[in-house]
């Protein structure tokens, strides 16, 4: 019960994980063009933005909250630095973060104050800031298209290098995935947005400041949102009003996929990580097998559906065995 | 607790009860409903203020203005909903809110000392003869006894003068019933006044070594529990001729 190797294969990313394995191994048996690696590449680097949001959103969905605006500030502060960079003939990588934290921590603040101290609905509340934010973007672009020769050469270098043969982009989600994880798992505040998804009165009754720790996570994603504006501009050397458009929702997918349960209380930004590559991996293999763009998008719904499903469907059977448990031997 | 009293609009929920509650006791408080358990409990945790009365602890007067403060005076709640969270592990439950982090850098970045955590847990919960397989499951896993013997000792683990139970039978078969009993009586073997509110009349006479029996909001009456009937306390819980 308590060995180690079960203790891993109870953990809610192994199936995700599993998944992802059998899948790329059917890909690579189906379609002989993807064993050569260069497949795998391009997966890691179209899940890398997804994973990297996904780590920010992961302690939302933790506490049981959501943030679909960071779509519209990655969008923003790619631009915004592309712009800059554009009328300047260039910027400095300290420059484009500070763009990035400022804009972020804004909009997360924004979100941060409604939701926490004003006890309003996350979902509605960062619906209002996800349309609040692309209208003073699609105002600021208005036509304006940066495109790769107005952007400094950095951007150019990280968006295609690579680190022992793993593309920069997903180095750096993973980097930043694997921290999230360690925070929410081994240290007091992740411990706090389990115990607050988990039961929220219970949370407060023992001490923990909820409004506190929602605050934060809520700026905490923001700025990691600005800062995914940031890889975005590296992923494409390309940014106009349409920068980012749609991907909040890749990225609940991911995290739920990844075993982030929407109900709260489970699930890491590890699982997420690996919830973004296998969203990545199944759209890359309904496309090595010819299938339309169009049933790729209607497959990655239908796998979120499965996934929170599925979710439901374990949780049913576990009660079911807590009840049948109460009156068995102790 | 001394005549304590309060409000809510019209509603005169306590109008002057007192009640003593001696270390390594266990005391259990019926009534009807609406006869003031609830506010009484909620007024000796710190979660209801009371609008007058006095309350001490070893002769000295408390404000329990908070369920802070209450806990910082040694007396801790066990709430109906038990107010565990399921997702997290035994371990983590018994300390949620008082997590222990490790000494130096480690502790600076807010890291849990989980070893140490588990051990303290372990024995929180030998001490009061609960026997889990593991301290590192999800709550979610155990039984409905077990997880009411789990937040039972995390009360006991933090307090020094008194827990207070909020029907912790409630909704339990026999045999999960048997492990709360045992441990709250092991609780109250450790020294802590234990008070109950129940509804369960036979478990009540089993378990608690007096009874009081709250109506319109005063203690109408009080019993040696092997000195009682269920027919002599649910007459006075109805206000019927009280013969104490």
């Amino acid at each position: 019960m308590s060995g180690g190797l079960s203790r891993v294969a109870r953990l809610r990313e192994v199936p995700v994980l599993s998944a992802l394995i059998v899948l790329l191994l059917l890909t690579a048996i189906l379609n002989p063009a993807f064993r050569g690696g260069e497949g795998l590449k391009a997966i890691l680097i179209e899940s890398a933005l997804i994973a990297f949001l996904a780590a920010g959103q992961a302690n939302l969905i933790i506490m049981r909250h959501i943030d679909l605006s960071v779509s519209s500030t990655a969008g923003l502060v790619s631009f915004l630095i592309g712009n800059t960079s554009m009328n300047n003939m260039g910027i400095s990588v300290p420059q484009s973060l500070m763009i990035a934290v400022a804009v972020g921590a804004a909009v997360g603040i924004v979100n941060g104050a409604l939701v926490a101290y004003l006890k309003l609905p996350s979902l509605v509340v960062t619906i209002g800031t996800l349309y609040l934010v692309r209208g003073i973007f699609n105002y600021l672009a208005g036509g304006v298209t940066v495109t790769a020769d107005a952007l400094p050469g950095w951007v150019a270098a990280i968006g295609s290098g690579s680190i022992l043969g793993v593309p920069d982009l997903f180095v750096i989600a993973l980097i930043l995935c694997v921290l999230m994880t360690i925070v929410q798992t081994s240290t007091r505040w992740g411990r706090d947005l389990y115990a607050i998804g988990s039961n929220p009165p219970a949370a407060a009754r023992v001490g923990i400041p909820v409004a506190h720790r929602e605050f934060a996570a809520f700026v905490l994603n923001g700025i990691i949102a600005g800062l995914a504006g940031m890889l975005l501009l590296f992923r494409f050397s390309f940014a106009d009003a349409t920068a980012g458009l749609g991907i909040e929702l890749y990225v609940v997918a991911a995290c739920v996929i990844g075993g982030v349960a929407i109900a709260g209380g489970v699930g890491t930004a590890m699982g997420a990580l690996i919830g973004a590559v296998l969203l990545q991996a199944i759209t890359f293999a309904l496309g090595a097998l010819g299938v339309s763009q169009f049933w790729q998008q209607a497959v990655a719904g239908a796998l979120l559906v499965l996934a929170i499903a599925f979710d439901r469907i374990v949780a049913l059977r576990s009660t079911q065995r807590i009840n049948r448990l109460a009156e068995a031997p102790v | 607790m001394r005549d304590a009293r309060k409000e809510y609009g019209h509603v005169r929920a306590l109008q002057g009860a007192s009640l003593t509650l001696h270390r390594g006791e266990i005391l259990a408080l019926v009534g009807d409903n609406g006869a003031g358990k609830s506010t009484l409990l909620k007024s000796l945790c710190g979660a209801v203020r009371l609008d007058s009365g006095l309350i001490e602890i070893d002769g000295q007067p408390v404000d329990l203005s908070s369920i802070e403060t209450a806990k910082d005076l040694g007396i801790e709640a066990v709430y109906q909903d038990l107010s565990l969270a399921p997702d997290l592990t035994v371990a983590d439950n018994v300390f949620l809110g008082r997590e222990i982090v490790y000494q130096g850098i480690r502790g600076r970045l807010g890291m849990l000392d989980r070893p140490t955590m588990a051990t303290e847990s372990n024995e929180a919960l030998q001490a009061l003869g609960i026997n889990l397989k593991s301290v590192s499951i999800s709550v979610e896993r155990l039984s409905g006894g077990q997880r009411q013997a789990v937040a039972i000792a995390r009360a006991v683990r933090w307090a020094t003068v008194a827990i207070l139970l909020d029907e912790p039978t409630a909704a339990l078969g026999t045999r999960q019933t048997r492990i709360v009993l045992d441990t709250i009586r092991n609780a109250a073997a450790r020294g802590l006044g234990v008070l109950i509110i129940s509804h369960d009349m036979p478990r009540m006479l089993e378990l608690a070594d007096r009874i009081i029996v709250l109506r319109h909001g005063r203690d109408v009456a009080q019993y040696r529990a092997g000195e009682t009937s269920i027919n002599q306390i649910v007459g006075a819980m109805l206000g019927e001729t009280v013969q104490a």
